[in-house]
């Protein structure tokens, strides 16, 4: 078993998720609370990884990051090195491909809390920052926390946009997807099949554990 | 001494009416202002202006000294920066606290000490405190709306706002808690505007009244006066005079005027000269209805009617007359039992003429 991959994987995983819960969290709050006309375009652009191959989205990611572009000049300039085939250039890409796992559940869950009780906050004095934190996130936390496992799952699974992005450099880009790719290249099935075998069942405990979470806690604590 | 509140401003939704709001509270002391007026006139609306949640386009919003709202300055301070209370229609309270923590929301910035020895006193004051561990959903209608307003006078606000603060309640305990809403409401010491659409809670709650249609604030003044003496014939209709005929002044003396209705005269007091055609307005709440025909009374106004129709209802019997125009009384179930009117029946029926109120039709702006 690639244990290196695994352990690659699930740190790519992990910071993306990080990183969409950070980003992710205010873009969903301003679309579930906006009035502006345009936000159907903001929607668009956010669901757009579901429909477009990951090749596609690799491809314009790794024109954007690459050293030909004003971005890609930028980091270098900034930071000495090429964001392309690097864990970071990977983390962007991830990012980018498991924003609509994320920010669907949390503007649903944003968007079915009532507007009276947000309302209610600030006319008691509180702030809109702090109204978000003591009001909209606890009563939308089973939605973020959708939202949280759904871009972990996707993240550990990607394949298409890591070779674009990635590569394939041991401890560096080389997920589990793309080491049990390689091993299948090679003939070499047993050891596909152990890793295969363990991202399937670690995926599957993770998402029976989050739904028995939430549906336990749904019922005896219902919020409505 | 309670601040007073001004207001003049406009707001326009996309594709909406335009609702123009244009009140004062408070500038005779600490007093309830009802915004009263049919579904979809725009109440809500302004209050939600009052409070910050929904910015005018056009107009200001003063408070005391302080200017919450000037189109023409762009001023418009948040609803954190007003200091009103606000208890919604719902009462929004929040469903993942407690009743005691619901109370103390808004009371962060206080010394914990503090936040709960306020927090304690509005328990006890508005007879909740064995409540003060339970969760919203476990209270009936009548405790979410005490613990609302708790939650609401808890923060020590300048101004109170009340939308339909009775309408999410079922019929029994909105009567019940009529009673107790106006006890409250009066032991305040600040200014109060309250939306509703019920003339029963209008006239139950309010001191003043400021009657809205389609947008627009038609009338404001003491409740009883604009219950009584409408302004226009819309008015009328709102504050719900059921009795509005056209007629003309056909003779005028010693402060009365004789009006001609349908085939009948009546003595009405006299409105200001030049008026001819007006619009009757009768209150069925203003009509006596009497069998026997020979009583002397000092009511001016007698007339011969034809039951046309009884319609029970509590705890007021409504009567549809024929007395030479279409005639509405308002009579008890008991007095109803007593005269046993049936359709077809003619009796007399009474009014004062101080209860028949004349609206000049050139100044209602119909017909």
């Amino acid at each position: 078993m690639d244990w290196q991959a695994i352990g690659l994987s699930l740190r790519l995983a992990a910071s993306t998720t990080l990183v969409l819960v950070v980003l992710g969290l205010p873009l969903a709050y301003w679309l579930a609370s906006t009035r502006w006309r345009g936000r159907f375009l903001i929607e668009a652009l956010v669901a757009l990884p579901i429909v477009l191959p990951p090749t596609v989205l690799g491809f314009y990611v790794l024109l954007a990051l690459g050293p030909h572009s004003p971005l890609g000049r930028f980091y270098e300039a900034a930071f000495g090195h090429r964001l392309p085939f690097t864990f970071e250039g990977l983390l962007i890409a991830s990012v980018l491909y498991s924003l609509p796992f994320a920010v669907q559940p949390f503007t649903s869950a944003f968007a079915a809390v009532d507007p009276h009780l947000l309302e209610a906050s600030w006319c008691l004095g509180v702030g809109r920052i702090a109204t978000v934190f003591r009001v909209a996130l606890p009563l939308a936390w089973p939605g973020v926390l959708t939202g949280v496992v759904l871009s972990f799952a996707h993240t550990l699974g990607e394949f298409g946009v890591v070779l674009m992005i990635g590569g394939n450099l041991p401890g560096v880009t080389r997920t589990v997807s793309i080491s049990i790719y390689d091993e299948v290249q090679s003939l070499n099935y047993a050891a596909a099949n152990q890793t295969s075998l363990a991202l399937l069942f670690f995926s599957f405990a993770v998402l029976a554990v989050t739904y028995g979470l939430k549906r336990r806690f749904i019922d005896v604590w219902p919020m409505r | 001494m309670a601040d007073a509140l001004i207001a003049r401003f406009t707001k326009q939704f996309p594709g909406g009416v335009r609702i123009r709001g244009e009140l004062g509270a408070g500038a005779s002391g600490a007093s309830v202002t009802v915004l009263f007026g049919p579904s979809g006139c725009g109440k809500t609306t302004v209050l939600r202006c009052l409070a910050g949640l929904e910015r005018p386009e056009e107009g200001q919003i003063r408070f005391g000294a302080e200017t919450w709202f000037d189109s023409a300055s762009r001023v418009c301070r948040r609803p954190q920066q007003r200091g009103v209370g606000f208890v919604f229609q719902d009462y929004a309270l929040f469903p993942h606290l407690s009743v005691a923590e619901n109370l103390a929301f808004g009371l962060k910035s206080q010394p914990a000490a503090e936040g709960r020895r306020r927090v304690g006193e509005m328990l006890e004051r508005m007879g909740i405190a064995e409540l003060a561990s339970q969760r919203p959903r476990q209270l009936s209608g009548g405790q979410q709306q005490r613990v609302a307003l708790a939650r609401a006078l808890v923060c020590r606000p300048r101004l109170l706002l009340l939308d339909e603060p009775l309408s999410a309640l079922d019929a029994g305990s909105r009567e019940e808690l009529r009673g107790e809403l106006r006890r409250l409401l009066g032991s305040l010491d600040l200014p109060v505007v309250l939306v509703t659409h019920d003339r029963n809670e209008a006239l139950a709650l309010g001191d003043e009244l400021v009657v809205m249609s389609a947008g627009a604030v038609r009338q404001s003044g003491p409740v009883l006066d604009v219950f009584n003496r409408p302004a226009d014939a819309e008015v009328a209709r709102i504050v719900g005079v059921e009795t509005r005929q056209p007629g003309s002044i056909v003779e005028r003396g010693e402060g009365l005027a004789t009006v001609a209705v349908g085939t009948a005269r009546i003595l009405a007091l006299a409105p200001p000269d030049g008026v001819r055609d007006v619009l009757v307005c009768i209150r069925g709440e203003d009509v006596i209805l009497q069998r026997d025909r020979g009583a002397v009374s000092s009511v001016r106004n007698r007339l011969s009617a034809r039951v046309v129709a009884v319609q029970p209802g509590s705890p007021l019997v409504r009567v549809e007359l024929d007395a030479g125009f279409p005639l509405f009384a308002f009579i008890t179930r008991p007095a109803a039992d007593d005269l046993q009117l049936r359709p077809g029946d003619v009796v007399s029926a009474l009014i004062k003429a101080p209860a028949v109120h004349l609206i000049g039709r050139e100044m209602s702006g119909r017909s």
